[in-house]
C-alpha cells in the first residue's frame, strides 16, 4: 500500500480550498507525493488531459459548473479514463448521489463529508488491492487485445472469487463492446445469480434492448425500478424502451419525473426534448431544450442542435400566444443566439441554419424588422466560401425556407435563400469529391514509394490519405502494411504504438475481402 | 419599494408555501453547520498528529472529537425527523458495498475508539451489496456504535450479511463486551422514551431513529426491524437493523 501510495498521481477536485487543503494533508500523511488540486471540473479536465492521474477525489457538489458525477461521465466520454483509474466521490449526501449516478459510469466508492484519514485510507487500501487483482484484465484492456481480457476475466473469477463480481462486470462490457450480445447477457445473468447486483441487472436489460427485444428489456427494467425506485438511470431506460414501443405520452411522463430528480443531465433532458417534440408538446419540448443548453455549457453532449430545436419550439409557441409572452419567448431565445453566434462563428453551416430559426421565429412573432435583419444574416453567412451546407442542414434549411415563403412579405427573400442554400450545397459535394480523389492520388504515391523502398515516405503518404478520406479503410491497412513489413519500424514501440492506434480505428466485418489482412496485423502488434 | 408604502400589507406566502420555505431554510442551516463541523473535524486532525506526543492533549483533542462527532450525528438526526414529520422524508434504497458501509461507520467512530483502547472490527463479505439508504441507516448504525463504544471493554464488532432464505433481508448488527443493555430496556423494547435520562446522556433519539428508519424500509408488505438482546458472540449487548 505504502509503495503504491507514493508512486500514484492523486488529483482533488473541490470548490473549497480549506477541504483540498485537509484531504491533501490526509495524502501525504498517508506517504503521497504527487498531489494536484483543482477547484472547478473545468482545470480539473484541463489537468487530466495535460498528464493521466491515478487517483482523483471529487467532490459532488462544485458550485455553478459541473457536478462530480457529470464530471465523471464527461471523463468517460472523452476517454480520459484508464480501466485502472480510481474515481472516489465526495459527497454530503450518498444516497441523493447514488440516485443520480448513470450505472454505467459509477465511481469506484464513495466517502461521505466528513471523513477522516482512517477512512480514507482503508477505503484506497481496498481499491488498490482490487486493482492489483485485476491487473492482468486492466493491463489486457490497455492493449487492446479483447481475447487475452476475457481470458484474464475468467482467471480473476476463479483465482479471487472475492473480486468475481467485479471481473464479471468487466466481462460483460468487454462481449457488450465487442457485439457479443449471448455471451454478454449470460455473464451478467451469472453476476445476478450470485447477487441481484444493480449493474447486472441494468445490463441485462441493456443487452435484451440491444438484440431488439424490447418489450423483455422494458420488464427487466421495470422490475429494476421497483427495488431501486428513483434510480434515474434507470427511469431513462423505461423511457427508451417505451419509446421504442411507441408509448410516447407514458416516455415523457417517466422521463418527466426523471428530469426532476436529476435535471442537470444533458442527455436526459435531450430525449424528453426529443420526445415531446414528437408529442408535439412545444412547451415541455423547448424547456428541455432550454435546459440542455444551460447545463451542457461544460459538456462535450451538447451540440449546435439543442439550440436550434429550441428556438423551433418557440416558434411553435409563439403561434398562441400573447404579445406579452411571444416578447419573452424571443428574449430568451435571442439570448441563447448570441451564445452561439459566439461559440459557432467559426462554424458557418451551424449559423446559416440557426440564424433561419430565429428569422421566422421573429416573423412568426410578426417582428418583421428584426425576421429580416436576420435574413441578411442569413444571406451573409451562405455566401461565405466556408459555407458548405450537409444534406441534413440544407433540408431544415428548404423546409424553414418553404414555411417562411409562405407568410406575407418573405416570399422573395425565401425564394432567393432557397438558391444561396442549394449554391453552398453543392460547394461540400465538389469538397468531399476533391479529397476523395486527392486522396486516391496520394495514396497511389505512397504505393510507388514502397516500391521505391522509401518506407517512411511512403507510410507519410498513406497518413496523408487517411486524413484526407478517413472513410477509407484500405489506406490504413497500407500505412500498417509498411510498419509490418519493415523490419526496423516493426520493432520500434512508437510504430508498434501508431500500428496498433490505427488498427483500433479500423472496423471491418468478417465478410470484408481485408479482414485477414486486419487479423494478421492484429495479432502482430497485439 | 415594499408594498406597505402605498398602504397594502406585502403578500405573505400560504401556509404550506412558508412550510417548505421553512424547511429549505432549515436544511441549508443544517448543511451550514455540518461543513462547518467537518472543518472542525478536519483541523482537529492535524492537532492531534501536532500534539501526539503528550497524552494529556491527545485526551482533550479526542473528547473534542468525539463531542462534535456526537454534534454532527445528533444534528442529522434531527433534521431527518423534522423531515419525516413534515412528510418530506423519502427512503431511498441504493446498492451499498457492506464492507464499505461498516467501514465508514467505524472510521466515524475511530478517534474515541483509540481514545478508550477499544477495537473495532467490520466483518462483511468483500463486494457483497445490501439495499438500503446508507445515510439514513449509517446515522442510525453511527449513533448505536457510538453508544456501544461507551459501555465496551476491549471490543465492538460491526457485521453484515444478507438472508437469503424466501424473500432477502440485510442484517447489520453492532456487538459489545460490556455489560449488556439493562432488562427495563430488553423487556419495553418499544418504549424509547422511558430511556430518557439527563444523567446518562441517554435521551432516547437514538433508538428511536434507528426504529423509524427501519420501518421506513419497506418492501413487497414487509418492512425493517430493530432488535436488542444481549446474546452476541462477545458476550455484550446486540444491536440489530433487519432491512428488507
Amino acid at each position: 500500500m505504502q509503495r503504491i501510495v507514493e508512486k500514484a498521481r492523486f488529483l482533488i477536485i473541490d470548490d473549497f480550498s480549506e477541504f483540498r487543503l485537509s484531504v491533501k494533508y490526509m495524502l501525504q500523511r498517508m506517504g503521497a507525493r504527487q498531489i494536484l488540486q483543482a477547484a472547478t471540473a473545468e482545470e480539473a479536465l484541463s489537468i487530466i488531459k495535460r498528464e493521466p492521474v491515478d487517483v482523483l477525489l471529487c467532490d459532488y457538489n462544485l458550485g455553478d459548473g459541473q457536478d462530480g458525477q457529470q464530471f465523471l461521465e464527461e471523463l468517460h466520454h472523452r476517454q480520459l479514463m484508464q480501466p485502472d483509474t480510481l474515481f472516489l466521490m465526495v459527497t454530503a449526501e450518498t444516497t441523493a448521489a447514488k440516485v443520480m449516478a448513470a450505472i454505467e459510469y459509477q465511481p469506484d466508492a464513495y466517502l461521505t463529508k466528513p471523513f477522516t484519514k482512517e477512512q480514507l485510507e482503508q477505503r484506497l487500501a481496498r481499491l488498490f488491492a482490487r486493482n492489483l487483482a485485476l491487473r492482468p484484465i486492466h493491463a489486457a484492456i490497455k492493449e487492446g487485445d479483447r481475447e487475452a481480457a476475457l481470458q484474464a476475466c475468467d482467471g480473476v473469477a476463479e483465482n479471487h472469487p472475492k473480486y468475481r463480481l467485479s471481473a464479471l462486470r468487466l466481462k460483460t462490457r468487454l462481449l457488450e463492446a465487442s457485439g457479443d450480445l449471448d455471451a454478454a447477457l449470460a455473464t451478467a445473468e451469472e453476476a445476478t445469480s450470485i447477487q441481484p447486483v444493480l449493474w447486472a441487472q441494468v445490463a441485462i436489460g441493456r443487452i435484451q434492448y440491444g438484440k431488439g427485444q424490447v418489450e423483455t428489456a422494458l420488464k427487466t427494467f421495470v422490475a429494476a425500478a421497483e427495488t431501486f425506485p428513483n434510480q434515474v438511470s434507470v427511469l431513462d431506460w423505461i423511457a427508451r424502451c417505451q419509446e421504442s414501443l411507441g408509448a410516447m405520452e407514458e416516455a415523457e411522463a417517466v422521463l418527466t419525473k426523471a428530469a426532476n430528480v436529476s435535471p442537470k443531465n444533458v442527455e436526459r433532458q435531450t430525449l424528453l426534448a426529443r420526445i415531446a417534440e414528437q408529442l408535439q408538446h412545444h412547451e415541455i419540448a423547448r424547456r428541455a431544450y432550454g435546459r440542455a443548453i444551460k447545463e451542457g455549457q461544460h459538456s462535450c453532449m451538447l451540440t449546435a442542435d439543442h439550440y436550434r430545436h429550441f428556438f423551433d419550439n418557440s416558434t411553435e409557441l409563439v403561434k398562441e400566444k400573447s404579445a406579452r409572452e411571444r416578447t419573452r419567448l424571443v428574449e430568451e431565445s435571442e439570448r441563447f443566439f448570441k451564445e452561439l453566434e459566439s461559440q459557432y462563428r467559426r462554424q458557418p453551416a451551424v449559423l446559416a441554419a440557426n440564424q433561419l430559426a430565429m428569422a421566422r421565429l421573429n416573423a412568426q412573432s410578426a417582428r418583421s424588422d428584426q425576421a429580416h435583419h436576420y435574413l441578411e444574416k442569413v444571406q451573409h453567412t451562405l455566401e461565405q466560401e466556408d459555407c458548405e451546407l450537409t444534406e441534413a442542414d440544407a433540408e431544415y434549411m428548404h423546409l424553414t425556407l418553404d414555411a417562411l415563403g409562405d407568410m406575407e412579405g418573405y416570399d422573395d427573400q425565401a425564394k432567393a435563400l432557397t438558391s444561396l442554400v442549394d449554391k453552398a450545397l453543392q460547394r461540400r459535394h465538389q469538397q468531399i469529391g476533391d479529397h476523395e480523389e486527392q486522396a486516391r492520388l496520394v495514396n497511389e504515391e505512397g504505393k510507388r514509394l514502397v516500391k521505391d523502398k522509401q518506407p517512411l515516405d511512403a507510410l507519410d503518404k498513406f497518413l496523408t490519405a487517411h486524413k484526407l478520406n478517413p472513410t477509407h479503410p484500405s489506406y490504413i491497412l497500407n500505412a500498417v502494411q509498411v510498419i509490418y513489413e519493415n523490419s526496423i519500424l516493426k520493432n520500434d514501440d512508437k510504430y508498434r504504438q501508431l500500428a496498433r492506434d490505427l488498427l483500433a480505428s479500423v472496423h471491418l466485418e468478417k465478410e470484408d475481402e481485408r479482414h485477414h489482412k486486419w487479423n494478421t496485423f492484429h495479432a502482430a502488434f497485439r | 419599494m415594499n408594498g406597505t408604502t402605498n398602504g397594502t400589507p406585502s403578500t405573505q406566502p400560504s401556509g404550506e408555501a412558508a412550510d417548505q420555505i421553512f424547511s429549505l431554510v432549515m436544511a441549508s442551516a443544517v448543511h451550514d453547520i455540518k461543513n462547518s463541523l467537518g472543518h472542525v473535524l478536519g483541523q482537529l486532525n492535524r492537532l492531534q498528529d501536532a500534539l501526539a506526543a503528550n497524552p494529556d492533549n491527545r485526551r482533550l483533542v479526542s473528547t473534542l472529537h468525539y463531542e462534535t462527532t456526537r454534534i454532527n450525528n445528533s444534528l442529522m438526526q434531527l433534521l431527518a425527523l423534522y423531515k419525516l414529520d413534515q412528510k418530506q422524508l423519502t427512503i431511498r434504497p441504493v446498492p451499498v458495498e457492506l464492507q464499505d458501509f461498516l467501514e465508514d461507520c467505524a472510521a466515524s467512530a475511530s478517534p474515541i475508539a483509540t481514545h478508550r483502547d477499544v477495537t473495532i472490527t467490520c466483518q462483511a463479505e468483500d463486494e457483497l451489496e445490501g439495499t438500503f439508504d446508507p445515510d439514513l441507516v449509517g446515522i442510525a448504525v453511527q449513533n448505536v456504535l457510538a453508544n456501544s463504544l461507551r459501555y465496551a471493554h476491549k471490543e465492538v464488532r460491526l457485521s453484515a450479511w444478507q438472508e437469503n432464505e424466501g424473500e432477502p433481508f440485510t442484517v447489520i448488527q453492532v456487538e459489545d463486551d460490556g455489560a449488556g443493555y439493562p432488562d427495563a430496556m430488553l423487556t419495553d423494547p418499544g418504549n424509547f422514551i422511558r430511556r430518557i435520562s439527563r444523567s446518562t446522556g441517554s435521551t432516547g433519539l437514538g433508538l428511536h431513529f434507528a426504529s423509524t428508519v427501519a420501518m421506513l424500509h419497506r418492501r413487497h408488505g414487509r418492512y425493517g426491524t430493530i432488535t436488542l438482546d444481549n446474546h452476541g458472540t462477545l458476550g455484550g449487548g446486540r444491536f440489530s437493523i433487519r432491512l428488507p
